[in-house]
């Protein structure tokens, strides 16, 4: 099948180059559809990553490898996937995943050798930001972002070596950072002083799609002024293409990011890793059983989530229940018991409410049930660095003196990502 | 690895403040510095407990001054005593995490701002707003049942609300007078410098010397 579509005597003599390339692209909605269809056909391996599901309101911007209506109430990123099989050439893979972002972790990237973010708020552009400059540059991918706004398609490849993604990002957006502005319905920014209702074009975004394979095309190939430039795409009436070098913004938050002066690492991949097996790899590392992991902290929309809920209660009757989630993962409605679930109660927040059982580190003398879960079920995205901690007598952080900090990664993670379906 | 939070300045902008993980431990020992400095030892008592995993310093602060206290959850009689203490947790990452600070379950202050479980409930955290010092502070004040510190819309505890606005009505509390909680010898402030006279011209600019730009 893929050699009666590519007929290589009639394509580009480069596309031997891509054959070996593995994107994926974060956002599987407007841009990221049209991104995967140009990608599947540029012959690399496209992943997709996307929690939402296709409306009916969607087919207006998205490209036509989504059907419309069947396609109507699927996830959006295993649909472009699974649309995308049939063009993919000899070799190719390619995985939908059905996720959010939040629960990825640096080592998930690093098998990539670009990650395209094309998702519609700013607060999951700055995560993977932050995600991508935990890692080492050997490992780091090239990232490309994409916007769109109006009739204005934009498109910039950065290697984080002269800026970051966040210093594209003016931080006064960051007062909106959580808006997605692809939901159904209107949505509104307050850029300038007034509320706006964003407003984009599929032209828009397929252009934008079309800029970003552009910039990865120019970075395949070598081309010196590909990397580090921003596309501008303007419509009429003022029809423009303009290529520009972006500056690395004072201050930002993002560039204060760094790759873990140490790394060590755990074998297996997170999924599959139990605590209780984290735990006897880190003792025969270490040579002790007094030491702690702590629980993973998630910096998103602007709030650190750094517990694990042991025991909570119904924010409905107010009965205990057992949660064992982690904060990160958790919504109000989950603070539910099962009765009050199965009758269709609201959960309320309840400052009224006693407080339950928080754990914020892991050791051995946690129970078993605990233990016995895998480390993403305690909260640690795929592709995690653990923060080990081993006091060595400090009564606490003030002697810091005889403390040790590591940081360990899973060294399957990175390969994990590409055989699974949902996150 | 580094902690962030969003700060809020007086004008209300919005910006996101990272702190390292050197940051963090300098605030921590600087503010644990402070504590012991701004207290009174004879009638404040600060110890650090030996912290267990995930917490980044535990505290016991105790108060040495007449007090009341609760039993259980569904104790609603205050009854005396002659000191009383609570147990602060900070965690990595502050100042920008929050701490927490409770009291034994069966010995818990009785007060309008702690919750029947024992648990004190503190402000809403503001980062880089509130500290360890912030919260030390009015959980010391609690403590002697001081009336300016106390919040009545709390939903903490509202079974010793009207005992409590009782008692502050007829004098006793706060039980000892908030200054003694306070080191004596804590340096004050330099005294203010008199304004100028009003009217008075500000001393004339030193003479400008009109010599050539290069010196010459």
């Amino acid at each position: 099948m893929p050699s009666e579509i590519y007929n290589a005597l009639k394509l580009s003599e480069y596309r031997p180059l891509f054959q070996d390339k593995r994107v994926l692209v974060i956002g599987a909605g407007a841009v990221g559809s049209y991104l995967m269809e140009f990608l599947a056909k540029m012959g690399v391996s496209p992943d997709a990553l996307d929690f939402d599901t296709f409306t009916l309101e969607n087919a207006a911007k998205h490209g036509c490898l989504v059907r419309t209506p069947e396609d109507a109430g699927r996830n959006k990123a295993r649909c472009v996937s699974e649309r995308v099989q049939p063009l993919l050439d000899e070799g190719c893979t390619s995985h939908g995943i059905q996720g959010d972002v939040c629960n990825l972790g640096p080592e998930a990237f690093a098998d990539y050798d670009v990650v395209m973010v094309a998702v519609d708020n700013f607060a999951a552009k700055v995560l993977v930001n932050e995600l991508i400059r935990q890692l080492p540059e050997s490992r780091r991918p090239v990232v490309v972002m994409d916007g769109t706004n109006r009739e204005t398609a934009q498109s910039v490849i950065l290697d984080n070596t002269e800026f970051c993604l966040r210093c594209l990002l003016d931080e006064k957006w960051m007062k909106e950072a959580h808006i997605r502005t692809s939901c159904t319905g209107p949505q509104y920014r307050d850029d300038y002083g007034t509320p706006e209702i964003v407003r984009t074009t599929n032209r828009a975004s397929s252009l934008a799609a079309y800029l970003s394979t552009e910039q990865f095309h120019g970075y395949v190939l070598g081309a010196e002024t590909a990397m580090n430039r921003m596309l501008t795409y303007t419509a009429y009436p003022n029809l423009a293409l303009t290529a520009s070098r972006p500056l690395r913004k004072p201050h930002c938050p993002g560039c204060a990011i760094h790759p873990p002066a140490q790394l060590e690492w755990l074998q297996g991949n997170g999924m599959e890793v139990t605590l209780r097996e984290a735990l006897g790899q880190l003792e025969e590392r270490l040579g002790t059983r007094n030491f702690e992991i702590s629980v993973h902290r998630l910096h998103y929309k602007n709030v650190v989530y750094a517990g694990f809920i042991v025991t909570d209660v119904c924010h409905s009757c107010g009965k205990p229940i057992r949660v064992m989630r982690h904060e990160g993962r958790i919504t109000l409605s989950d603070l539910r018991c099962e009765a009050c679930r199965a009758e269709g109660k609201l959960a309320h927040p309840g400052a009224g409410f006693l407080p339950g059982e928080i754990l914020r580190a892991f050791t051995f003398a946690c129970e078993e049930e605990i233990q016995d879960r895998t480390l993403y079920e305690l909260g640690y995205p795929l592709g995690a660095h653990l923060e080990v901690i081993r006091r060595n007598g400090a009564l606490d952080f003030l002697d810091s003196g005889k403390m040790e900090r590591i940081l360990f990664a899973l060294d399957g993670d990175h390969e994990k990502i590409h055989h699974i379906s949902e996150l | 690895m580094s902690y962030s939070a969003n700060y809020t300045d007086e004008t209300g902008n919005i910006r996101e403040v990272t702190l390292t993980e050197e940051d963090s431990l300098e605030a921590l020992k600087n503010d644990y510095q402070e504590i012991l400095r701004t207290y009174n030892p004879r009638y404040v008592a600060i110890r650090r407990l030996p912290a267990k995993p995930g917490e980044a310093l535990h505290l016991q602060v105790t108060v040495k001054a007449p007090s009341h206290y609760l039993t259980s959850l569904q104790d609603t009689e205050p009854k005396a005593c002659d000191s009383m203490a609570v147990e602060l947790i900070c965690y990595p990452g502050y100042p920008l995490k929050a701490i927490s600070a409770a009291y034994a379950k069966d010995h818990y202050l009785a007060s309008p701002n702690v919750f029947r479980s024992g648990d004190a409930c503190i402000d809403e955290w503001i980062p880089l707003t509130s500290s360890l010092t912030t919260v030390v502070d009015k959980l010391a004040r609690d403590m002697i049942h001081d009336p300016s510190v106390t919040r009545y819309d709390s939903v903490a505890n509202h079974y010793v609300t009207q005992w409590h606005q009782d008692a502050v009505a007829a004098g006793r509390f706060p039980t000892i007078p908030p200054k003694l909680l306070y080191a004596p010898e804590r340096t004050s402030l330099p005294p203010r410098r008199t304004a100028g006279r009003p009217g008075a011209a500000p001393p004339p600019l030193p003479r400008r010397r009109h010599g050539s730009p290069l010196g010459g």
